[in-house]
């Protein structure tokens, strides 16, 4: 099982990450902190995932090669935000989805469509 | 006067247990810390059996030289001066080029562990710290390490972008492939002091343009193809176990052809603390840089002023090093002792 760290809340900062992005993502029985979590944080785990398979949503977007890579996007991964503020909504900080799930549910971010 | 917003990054019991996690908070939550009057302090604490796998990017914050943000290690989370694996280790997966990003201005990083590690298939060059904007930044007492394949990658990369001062001293960079500190300065507006910091087995040692902005002081660069590259302002008591010495506008005092002795040079295990019969540091440095610092990268206080990141400390009688950083005695069968 894998569990993913997901913003749940809204920021005026147009640097914040977005409502539906993934933070962060551990191996199965991870340990949250006390700030990770509603209204903040959201906690998605996933049975049977393993964390090796599914590290690569945590990678950031980045643009250009050798020494004028730059970081546009931290976080390159995200999910719907309606997903999230139904989840947010029913109010567990924590809540497991299916290894199905999964597959609809990520979304990469395209280049093209953050500088258009 | 500002007062203290602080978060503690720990592997459970504290705010959060990834310092990307924190930071994504600071960003989202206290971006402005002008307006709020409030400096932020990241502190990692607790003793860590893992790493910290998550990229951080320390961006979109607003800071000045009293409203900062401040990321440090207690002695609980901080390593003893050589790579610890029981400390706190930033070390993000494969799939990312940078560990550590800052492109925001007066970040304080100090008394990580920070290590990148990367597919050959990348086409962009790494970083384990890389300063892309902002100014006033300072990365000390950091252990900073690699394992890539792409030669042009650097270790600490300070960008044109990152406007001045920025200050680097007190780190131990070693084992990297590709350039240990890499100044870039191609018409940028940007003054660097880098000082007191151990180079040890990179492919190039200390990097900077053409434009003769930064200032080297008291850095060893050892183990290295190339010692020094490029044209800096100041060049004052570096030592190098090479045959060349930094080109520089102004230079003094600096050593070549010197013969370092440090605790322990086994791949692997290496320990660069400077060892007691050492003839290339102990007591040739310089201590112009007092201002900004006094201490080395255990805490200890500098009274002889050697080269790099360490000062030797005699021992006295069967007393080992005092260390004010070091984590409690953990007894003979691992943490918590008996």
């Amino acid at each position: 099982m894998a569990e993913f760290l997901i913003r749940a809340q809204a920021s005026s900062n147009p640097a914040a990450s977005e409502i539906g992005d993934i933070i962060i993502i551990r191996p199965d029985g991870h340990v949250w902190g006390n700030a990770e979590c509603l209204p903040e944080y959201l906690v998605v785990k996933l049975p049977r995932v393993d964390y090796e398979t599914v590290k690569q949503y945590k990678a950031a977007l980045t643009l250009g090669t050798g020494n004028d890579a730059v970081i546009v996007k931290r976080r390159r991964w995200n999910v719907p935000v309606a997903w999230i503020k139904a989840r947010v909504a029913e109010g567990n900080s924590v809540i497991t989805i299916t290894k199905n799930n999964l597959k609809t549910q990520f979304i990469e971010k395209i280049l093209e469509k953050l500088v258009s | 006067m500002a007062t203290q917003l602080k978060h503690t990054v720990m592997p459970s019991g504290g705010d959060f247990t990834s310092l990307g996690a924190a930071i994504d908070h600071l960003v989202a939550s206290h971006a402005n810390l002008v307006t709020a009057d409030v400096y932020a302090d990241i502190e990692i604490d607790g003793t860590w059996s893992s790493a910290d796998t998550t990229l951080v990017d320390i961006a979109g914050i607003t800071a000045d030289a009293t409203r900062y943000i401040n990321i440090y290690t207690t002695a609980a989370a901080r390593h003893d001066g050589k790579w610890d694996t029981g400390a706190y280790i930033l070390i993000p997966d494969e799939d990312e080029s940078v560990s550590l990003n800052i492109e925001s201005s007066y970040v304080t990083v100090s008394g990580l562990q920070i290590k990148v590690t990367s597919n050959a298939s990348r086409t962009e060059y790494l970083a384990v710290i890389r300063i892309q904007s902002g100014v006033g930044c300072t990365i000390k007492n950091n252990i900073l390490t690699g394992k890539t394949g792409i030669t042009n990658s650097s270790c600490i990369t300070l960008k044109s972008e990152a406007g001045s001062p920025q200050y680097i001293y007190n780190n131990i960079v070693f084992n990297f492939i590709g350039t240990g500190m890499y100044l870039d300065n191609e018409g940028g507006d940007q003054y660097a002091y880098i000082y007191n910091n151990t180079v040890f087995n990179c492919t190039t040692g200390i990097h900077t343009g053409r434009w003769a902005k930064h200032t080297i002081k008291n850095n060893i660069v050892t183990n290295c193809t190339t010692d020094f590259s490029g044209y800096f302002l100041a060049s004052y008591n570096n030592a190098t176990d090479g045959d060349t010495a930094p080109t520089a506008e102004i230079s003094s005092g600096d050593r070549v052809e010197q013969t370092f002795s440090f605790v322990d040079t086994t791949s692997g295990s290496e320990d660069l603390h400077l060892a007691s019969n050492d003839a290339g540091a102990i007591g040739y440095g310089t201590s112009s840089v007092d201002s900004l610092f006094t201490d080395d990268i255990d805490g200890q206080e500098r009274t002889s002023w050697d080269i790099g990141a360490d000062e030797y400390v005699e021992a006295a009688g069967a007393t080992p090093r005092s260390n004010p950083f070091s984590r409690p005695f953990r007894g003979p069968f691992g943490r918590g002792g008996l």
